[in-house]
């Protein structure tokens, strides 16, 4: 509870980070697999972010910080890379590139990298101990 | 700064860079779009005249040098033979006491319908959008510019108001199928203003226009909203024609039928439509045809290449395909065990109609009925439930078609020879107005004891071959001699022969205005009665009409191609489903309507041995394969491939000598298409580009250089290719050839894909519009014109998909089970039209399987059949594989060893990846032949084409880097020097910080001591 105390607005942001990149990375593991779509840079990065933003709980080390911006970025653009066909789908309306059918999945696994980027970059900017 | 904003700022830049990076490297990946869009080329010519003699090569356009003002001509004769197209292959199938043409004081007319705006001037798939273009007409614009006066006040409703079709597709943010609409205004929409407009002007006529939109990957609909066909008349539709009609204040009531799929038209006298006009996908000028029709500056010559059933599903090939896929059984233990995306490896068709799709079913059928044999009037298959009746099946026969004169053709005279049968007709105008007269010969061979026994299926009549007359006058004659290929009235044995075989017993050959009234012809040779025509009325048929003689049976005339002379046998005896489990399909057989008509799906689980057979990848080295030892490869002795133009294909010293100079990796790198591939330096091979569409050239290069040509207008797009093949008009089908092949000269390409093959299996095919016909022989006979006009001029025609993509529902993955004789008889014909006798030299296969095999790794499909039994020579290419490096269309080796050349819209080259690895990893010489086999198909194919236009053997190929390449360099390093510098800005702070605090607690320690 005293380690707790003493938490400035940067950790939370931190854990709210992980915690978006963990939901992101079972959502994803759960998906991935059975749809031809398992890219192992993606958990590999998504799970070296949670780990650093945990770790940030502890230790309050901006570089910590940083490289979880950096990991949580290499697996959004490699998801969104990855999901060019998809995308383009979904656009023309047809079955050819992706599978359209899975953009709804897709996208909300980007949305939730992004909120894990965006909270991840907020937190670096922000203290994290009072 | 402090080391927050050191942080944040680290943190900004490291995900900026991320993108920069991994956006580099997508990038990458799609190059060749990208430099498609924006017209970069990557390459240029030097001019080297050290390397020796050698001439330049030209195909040359017809129009003269390729110029500016010569494009213009060009233009103008693409658009003049769209509206000749449409003029010709639109359909008049109703014209109640001659309610059309419209009189010249009958020009006020409202225009009803959502569709007037929002037109289907094409279906969505790879093709010209050129409609789009300020060249585009839509109907109003056509009815202006024919001296009509608009109702304009109902269009400005239209306008306003949000109703919008739909074709389908998926929702972008769920995944989910889009709800489908229809796009019709509710009743409630004619408001009493609206209703006023046409009350006392406008009148003359109510012309409606109903679309039906399918598209690529979007089947029609066999249930919708309203749980009817989408093909069926809906309700709004019902309450617009109530309206009209209710309303007292129309002189006539004309419908335009805008679509690629046959409506179900039972309705239109209920409605008191005086005329229906189906205009198929008019593209970008086919407006100006109907109105041409209308006014009558244009006589409808256009016939049927599809039957209009009064119910689309009472179609036997209606029960398993399209919308009626099924999923295996078992499908949880066949997705457990499969390496396949479930929706690659779970649905299935079993083709249990056979041969009958089509007016092979339905006259068949009536033929049977008529005789009283085979149990035809039985209720199986009836759309009302009672004893099958014609009349209620089929409101318009395949061929039909009104005219505004009348002809009398005369069946001059039959010769029968070994190879052909030469039918002579006579065609006399007898009515008023000039006119061109559909000349229909038909063929009915017979349905014996030997068929029966040993399951060899036969339609009751059968196109054999066509001709159109001239514009005749009243009056005039012209006498049409018509050399039917007897190959035509062969049939493939599947169980016995195993070949094709000409039948012993009485054969005919008729004459008619539709394949029924053809049909009736010779029931009226045979001393049949009880026929009926078209509309259910009592007919004698006509016997002097039909000619009947008699054959031997004949099993050795086609034993061997005639193409090659390779035997020609059973290929495909694992893609019937009783292969693999015995009696699980009973193919829908005349000798018995009632027993054998499917009336449910077939329902099978997947055995074990059938799901290894799904899951492919079973290519292995063979024991006795060569090691690479055995090939010389790198071995560059400076022949440039403008040197091998002209040189034949079978010239192996020749084409081995060239090819020993490429690398593996420069082998392989022919492999991936990205809408054409990249130059190769070393040997002089430019970069080759293609373009998409059988109606019109699409993809990323179908957009005129305007620093050369002052345009950069889209090439155009023509009627859909079901309204070319109505037109029934092999010149005019030969013209659309050889126009795309001179845009083509235009726009530098090596290829266009196109025409389509496919058959119109079902009405709701969502590519329908793009192929020909439901008749296997009409696609034949269409597709031989076509691709012959572009190949004479050079450029690569590339008919797609072959074979059996009859379907959009599921294209991908799946699993078509069928017996041999329907698939040679059927689904193959287009293609062989294309290959063995026009000479094509390109193929695009399907996304299907062919029973468990996808098409681009069937040895049977690529191998026996198009390359030894056809001939082929030339590239055959993939659908489009997307790169993807799991499931059965990334089985690349696989694919390869059967014969696939090329795989399309490979964006970042993974087939050229796999292939050349496993080459290096396993020392496979089997397989670098291969690969030498594909590149020698591909150079062939681009040396004889205009990619190589203004090349020669001195010709040196300079690469260019695309300018955005370095730009995204020089981004990388920008985000990267600017992450650099704000972690060394946080490090510097991090160690200012950490001194701080040290220090603090220096003094911390120092005032406590």
């Amino acid at each position: 509870m005293s380690a707790a105390n003493n938490k400035a607005l940067g950790t939370w942001f931190s854990l709210a980070a992980g915690a978006l990149g963990l939901a992101a990375l079972v959502l994803y593991l759960v998906w991935a697999p059975g749809h031809n779509a398992l890219d192992p840079v993606i958990p590999w990065t998504l799970a070296a972010g949670i780990l650093l933003e945990g770790i940030l709980y502890f230790r309050d080390i901006s570089f910590l910080g940083v490289a979880a911006t950096a990991c949580f970025s290499t697996a959004f653009f490699i998801l969104l890379s990855r999901s060019v066909g998809t995308f383009v789908d979904a656009m023309q309306g047809i079955v050819m590139f992706g599978d359209a059918s899975q953009l709804g999945i897709i996208l909300t696994l980007c949305a939730l990298m992004f909120l894990s980027i965006l909270l991840s970059i907020l937190s670096c900017f922000v203290k994290r101990r009072k | 700064m402090g080391k927050r904003i050191w942080a944040g700022l680290s943190s900004i830049f490291c995900f900026f860079l991320c993108f920069a990076i991994i956006g580099n490297s997508t990038a990458m990946n799609y190059a060749t779009t990208i430099n498609g869009y924006l017209g970069i080329s990557t390459h240029m010519l030097v001019q080297d005249d050290s390397v020796g003699e050698g001439s330049t090569i030209q195909f040359p356009s017809a129009f003269g040098e390729l110029s500016a003002d010569n494009l213009k001509q060009l233009m103008e004769a693409t658009y003049a033979q769209c509206v000749a197209e449409g003029n010709e292959g639109m359909v008049l199938l109703r014209n109640e006491n001659r309610a059309l043409p419209l009189s010249p004081e009958e020009r006020s007319v409202t225009l009803f319908g959502h569709a007037v705006m929002q037109p289907l001037y094409r279906n969505n798939s790879a093709g010209s959008s050129a409609y789009s273009s300020k060249e585009g007409i839509d109907l109003f614009g056509a009815m202006k510019e024919a001296g009509f006066r608009v109702n304009e006040a109902l269009l400005k409703a239209y306008r306003k108001s949000k109703t919008s079709r739909a074709g389908g597709g998926v929702n972008a943010q769920t995944g989910e199928p889009l709800p489908w609409s229809l796009g019709e205004e509710k009743i409630g929409f004619y408001t009493d203003d609206l209703r006023a407009t046409w009350e006392n002007d406008y009148n003359d006529a109510a012309i409606v226009l109903f679309a039906r939109e399918g598209g690529e990957g979007i089947e029609l609909t066999m249930k919708d909203t309203e749980g009817i066909s989408q093909l069926a008349l809906h309700q709004d539709e019902k309450d617009l024609l109530r309206m009209i009609r209710d309303s007292g204040k129309f002189k006539k009531t004309i419908v335009l039928l805008n679509s690629g799929n046959p409506m179900e038209l039972g309705w239109l006298e209920e409605y008191g439509v005086d005329a229906c006009l189906w205009i198929g996908c008019p593209g970008q000028k086919g407006f100006i045809s109907v109105a041409n029709l209308l006014t009558g500056a244009a006589n409808p010559s256009g016939r049927l290449p599809d039957t209009y059933a009064a119910n689309s599903l009472s179609a036997p090939a209606s029960v398993n395909n399209s919308g009626n896929n099924q999923t295996w059984s078992n499908l949880e233990e066949v997705l457990k065990q499969s390496t396949d995306t479930p929706g690659e490896a779970s649905y299935y068709a079993v083709q249990a109609e056979g041969i009958y799709v089509g007016y092979k079913y339905y006259e068949t059928r009536y033929e049977d009925a008529v005789l009283g044999r085979f149990n035809a009037d039985s209720a199986a298959g009836s759309t009302n439930g009672g004893k099958w009746n014609y009349t209620a099946e089929v409101t318009y026969p395949f061929g039909y078609g009104l005219s505004y004169t009348t002809f009398e053709q005369t069946l001059d005279k039959v010769e029968v020879s070994d190879s052909a049968v030469t039918v002579t007709v006579t065609v006399a105008n007898t009515g008023d107005t000039a006119g061109k007269s559909v000349v229909q010969v038909y063929a009915q061979t017979p349905y014996g004891a030997y068929e029966q026994k040993n399951r060899v299926e036969k339609s009751a009549v059968q196109l054999l071959d066509f001709d159109k007359t001239k514009l005749l006058e009243p009056g005039e004659k012209q006498t049409l001699t018509i050399v039917c290929d007897k190959y035509l009235l062969a049939s493939y044995d599947y169980t016995n022969l195993k070949g094709y075989y000409l039948s012993e017993g009485d054969h005919y050959v008729a004459i008619g205005e539709s394949a029924h009234d053809a049909l009736n012809n010779i029931l009226a040779l045979k001393g049949a009665s009880g026929m009926v025509d078209t509309a259910g009325a009592p007919t004698q048929g006509s016997g002097d009409k039909a000619f009947v003689w008699q054959e031997k049976q004949d099993a050795d005339r086609y034993k061997a191609s005639a193409a090659t002379g390779a035997p020609v046998t059973n290929r495909f005896d694992d893609c019937d489903l009783n292969y693999w489990i015995p009696g699980a399909v009973t193919y829908l057989s005349r000798s018995d309507w009632e027993g054998t008509y499917p009336v449910s799906p077939t329902r099978v689980e997947c055995t074990d041995a059938m799901i290894r057979a799904l899951n492919g990848y079973l290519y292995r080295k063979a024991e006795n394969a060569p090691g690479l030892a055995s090939f010389t490869q790198g071995a560059n002795t400076g022949m440039q491939l403008a040197g091998l133009y002209g040189v034949a294909y079978g010239e192996e010293a020749i084409w081995e000598e060239f090819l020993n100079q490429l690398t593996i990796d420069e082998l392989a790198a022919l492999l991936p298409d990205m809408d054409g591939n990249a130059a190769i330096d070393t040997i002089g091979k430019p970069e080759v580009k293609v373009g998409d569409g059988p109606d019109g050239i699409g993809g990323l290069y179908n957009t005129y250089d305007k620093s050369r040509y002052k345009t950069k207008s889209e090439a155009t797009c023509y009627t859909c290719e079901t309204t070319l093949a109505a037109t029934f008009n092999k010149e005019l089908i030969a013209s659309r050839g050889a126009l795309m092949a001179e845009e083509a000269i235009y726009l530098g390409l090596m290829e266009i894909w196109s025409p389509g093959g496919n058959l119109h299996r079902t009405p709701f095919g969502g590519r329908n519009f793009e192929y020909y016909s439901e008749d296997a022989v009409m696609n034949y006979l269409c597709s031989i014109p076509e691709v012959r006009a572009m190949e004479e001029k050079g450029v690569v025609a590339g008919i797609k998909h072959c074979a059996g993509n009859d379907q959009e529902n599921n294209r991908i993955g799946i699993a078509l089970f069928f017996n041999e004789q329907a698939f040679r008889e059927g689904a193959l014909r287009g293609f062989e039209g294309a290959l063995a006798v026009a000479k094509g030299s390109s193929v695009m296969q399907g996304f299907n399987r062919l029973g468990l095999t996808g098409c681009s790794a069937s040895p049977a499909l690529n191998t026996a059949v198009i390359r030894n039994e056809w001939g082929m020579q030339g590239i055959i290419i993939t659908d489009a594989t997307s790169s993807v490096t799991t499931g059965y269309r990334a089985s690349y080796v696989d694919q390869l060893m059967a014969g696939t050349d090329s795989f399309c819209i490979d964006f970042s080259g993974v087939s050229a990846q796999v292939v050349r690895d496993r080459i290096r990893d396993t020392d496979d010489g089997a397989l670098l032949g291969a690969l030498r086999r594909a590149a020698k198909n591909n150079l062939y194919c681009t040396v004889n084409s205009p990619a190589m236009n203004g090349y020669s053997v001195n010709t040196k190929i300079v690469s260019i880097t695309p300018w955005w390449q370095p730009v995204l360099r020089y981004v990388i390093i920008g985000f990267a020097a600017l992450t650099a510098l704000s972690l060394i800005g946080l490090a510097a702070a991090e160690i200012k910080e950490h001194g701080k605090k040290r220090k603090e607690a220096d003094l911390h320690v120092g005032s406590k001591q």
